[in-house]
């Protein structure tokens, strides 16, 4: 009996080549898009070696402090900061509209001055650079007057000294990419559109809603059973398609899902649960015909997938600051922050939390669906 | 005008299905407008500041304190807690580029000459962190020289002196030649993402009219009546083409309505509007292109989706062009959306309007135009080929 509905409802889902569409090519072409629109984004955020030009004048030659400054920052290192063309104004001024260089250094009435053409993370270096120079005329004057003895005392070698303050301490991953949400909420929308399973399996057992359910209904299967096994073949299809999609993002475009891959099927497996009874329950609970039940599924697991950063990753980190509660009743949020948790953090706590949210959705639409179909009797059909 | 009106019968039908892309389209539009900054040309420079969370463990410290004012003045500082996993958050997120901890007894280490350090926690090879860095050191560099060569002055000397000497800065000037940051004008985003629309709406709007007309049955039963099949397609063609300049009208107009302060110039808009009309001649081609492979609604939502997301990822609607790698950019040039997008970040980067400016712009245009000819030429002849196979 069970293998008899659980393999005709496998074919018969299968068969459906919209519904196959919508829930495995249209995630394995927008992890494609994503991947290609994505792949450059967070090298914006790298630091490059600004390239700037130094009006090299009489001026500029005298003020040996600068001078051996810009030499020092510009030679090639790991703590290069400049790349530098000496040249004349008028060459700088023609550089910097090229947009060869972020900006010109040039003298003016003994202070150094930067030229720039916009605002921007580039020129503040630059300017931060000579903000550090200007400072050190500064404090030598200030401690020249509180203590002339200073220079006898290896001001000047201490100034040539380039000390570093700092160590740093990573947090946990810390080359982490933010891009990863993307593939992450993708998944979540796999698991999601498994959801268009769980309602065909409503379609086709529910007496109202098609002429084969109505026969069916007439057939001596008890109910409970025949929809039962109906469900779990479309958590069957919903888990291979999600596993498809993960193999695709995992090993062809090299998304990393972090280390712990039982985990991360584990979390496939209660997101596909998920999708599945979030079908099954719209189509028991929303009153109306297939395609209106249909609309709802795309456009609530579109907003789910939204709020969890799928089109607009701050999205997440804004529902979560903001209005945590939603967070926590958003399956989609739920599934990419399992993910997430995984890639980024080395405890579970957070992992199984949202875990367990899952699977109690799961639980109370499983639950309600069951109450909605069970016991019906129709007069006609 | 039978063919004509019953053209606009149809598109009723789908004019649900049309006003919820016209709302996605608005949604987003208005949303990320509100979030990007409107920066128009840059009057003075502005410097970037980095974003850190301050962890203070030493709050005691006359210097740590300084120190903290110190940042509270040249960065943003963003108070998150100091749970690690909270940080961890604002971090991937890139809601910091950095935390900073200040160690128990930094100030008093630091003034007894023990060289303590401070903690940061930064993206990797980001230039934020570049950037902080430069900062927290530029700090404690001064602070050490006070410290050494201040004469045996009290911490909050040192303190006062180095934020003195810190608070002189160097003089920048923007050249005459100066430019906001082009891609966040709200009109190039407006702009831009309409580009997505456009391409959705004409196919949804064209494959869904063709898709009745192509109906084999009815189709032969048209062929028969006493029209000539030459004024049919006339009439076809008139319809789509009002049916494309009045969406494109709506889209453009609301744009401007929403946008109004955003409007540099005339020759802006003229321009911006100029672009988007030779976009929309595009996406009519492609609208007729796909309603020769669409038979039914299925096929319908799978083919309006793929060219449209795909078209609009590969070439820059969705991720400005400069993030995209360069082997994705080459391929994305064999799109008309490509050359829509750049001459979109072009019209919003002019600071002036002579020919030598606008020039590219037009030749940008030039190239969509092609496009729509090559693409509207492709559909003819296999228009033609299934025509005669089927005759």
């Amino acid at each position: 009996m069970f293998s008899h509905t659980y393999i005709n409802r496998l074919k018969i889902m299968v068969r459906q080549k919209d519904t196959m569409f919508w829930s495995l090519l249209f995630p394995l072409l927008l992890a494609t898009l994503f991947y290609f629109a994505f792949s450059n984004l967070t090298s914006a955020e790298n630091f490059e070696i600004v390239p700037v030009a130094v009006v090299d004048d009489a001026a500029y030659r005298e003020d040996a402090l600068l001078t051996e400054t810009v030499k020092a920052v510009s030679q090639e290192s790991d703590d290069q900061l400049f790349t530098v063309t000496y040249t004349d104004e008028e060459e700088a001024a023609k550089l910097l509209d090229e947009g060869k260089v972020d900006g010109y250094i040039v003298m003016e009435s003994g202070q150094p001055k930067l030229v720039v053409k916009q605002s921007g993370i580039n020129q503040t270096i630059a300017k931060a650079f000579l903000d550090e120079y200007i400072k050190t005329g500064r404090s030598m004057e200030t401690i020249a007057e509180q203590n002339p003895a200073a220079f006898a005392q290896g001001l000047l070698e201490k100034l040539s000294e380039r000390n570093s303050y700092t160590k740093e301490v990573p947090l946990g991953k810390d080359d982490s990419d933010p891009t990863v949400n993307y593939f992450y909420t993708l998944l979540a929308m796999t698991c999601l559109y498994g959801g268009f399973l769980g309602l065909k399996c409503v379609t086709d057992t529910m007496p109202t809603q098609s002429p084969q359910a109505a026969r069916l209904n007439v057939a001596p299967v008890h109910k409970a059973k025949a929809f039962t096994y109906g469900l779990l073949a479309a958590l069957t299809i919903n888990l291979v398609q999600t596993l498809l999609v993960l193999a695709y993002v995992t090993l062809v475009l090299g998304v990393s899902f972090g280390s712990q891959i039982g985990f991360v099927l584990l979390a496939i497996l209660a997101g596909c649960v998920t999708g599945v009874s979030f079908g099954a329950f719209l189509g028991t609970v929303i009153p109306g015909k297939e395609n209106l039940k249909v609309a709802l599924l795309i456009a609530l697991s579109l907003l789910f997938c939204f709020l969890a950063g799928m089109m607009f990753i701050d999205m997440k980190y804004i529902i979560a600051t903001n209005l945590p509660l939603l967070s926590y009743l958003n399956p989609a949020t739920l599934l990419t922050d399992a993910f997430y948790t995984l890639y980024a953090f080395d405890n579970h706590n957070r992992f199984f939390l949202n875990l367990m949210l899952l699977g109690g959705m799961s639980v109370i639409m499983c639950t309600a669906s069951y109450f909605v179909m069970r016991r019906q009797k129709y007069a006609s059909l | 005008m039978q063919v004509f009106k019953t053209f606009f019968m149809i598109l009723k039908k789908s004019a649900p299905q049309m006003c919820i892309y016209l709302g996605v389209f608005l949604g987003l539009s208005i949303m990320f407008t509100t979030i990007a900054p409107s920066t128009q040309q840059a009057a003075s420079f502005e410097p970037s500041a980095f974003r850190a969370a301050v962890i203070n463990k030493d709050a005691d410290g006359e210097l740590s304190k300084a120190f903290v004012s110190y940042l509270e003045e040249t960065a943003e500082l963003v108070d998150i807690g100091s749970d690690r996993e909270a940080l961890q958050d604002a971090m991937f997120f890139r809601k910091i580029d950095c935390v900073i901890t200040i160690p128990e007894n930094f100030s008093a280490d630091f003034l007894a000459g023990k060289d303590p350090q401070i903690q940061t926690s930064s993206i990797k090879d980001s230039v934020g962190a570049v950037y902080a860095q430069m900062q927290i050191d530029k700090y404690w560099s001064t602070a050490e020289l006070f410290r050494d060569f201040g004469g045996d002055a009290a911490p909050e000397r040192i303190g006062g002196w180095t934020a003195e000497s810190l608070r002189e800065q160097a003089v920048v000037q923007l050249s005459d030649e100066s430019v906001g940051d082009p891609s966040q004008n709200q009109l190039n985003y407006h702009f831009r993402y309409l580009c997505y629309v456009m391409i959705a709406l004409m196919i949804l709007g064209i494959t869904s009219i063709m898709m009745s007309f192509n109906k084999k049955d009815l189709r032969m039963r048209n062929l028969c009546s006493p029209l000539k099949l030459g004024r049919m397609n006339l009439q076809i063609v008139l319809a789509s083409l009002l049916f494309s300049v009045a969406s494109w009208a709506i889209l453009v107009g609301l744009g401007l309505i929403l946008y109004m302060k955003s409007i540099v110039s005339a020759q802006m808009v003229l321009l911006f509007c100029l672009n988007s009309f030779v976009m929309m001649l595009c996406c009519l081609s492609i609208g007729y292109l796909a309603s020769l492979f669409v038979k039914n609604r299925n096929v319908q939502g799978a083919v309006y989706n793929i060219a449209s997301l795909g078209l609009c990822f590969l070439s820059g609607v969705f991720v400005p062009q400069q993030l995209l790698g360069s082997t994705v950019k080459a391929v994305a040039s064999f799109t008309p959306t490509f050359w829509y997008v750049k001459a979109n970040d072009e019209i919003s980067a002019l600071s002036h309007y002579d020919w030598d400016a606008v020039s590219s712009i037009v030749g940008y245009a030039g190239i969509q135009l092609a496009f729509a000819a090559t693409i509207l030429l492709v559909a003819l002849a296999i228009g033609r080929y299934r025509r005669r196979s089927n005759a």
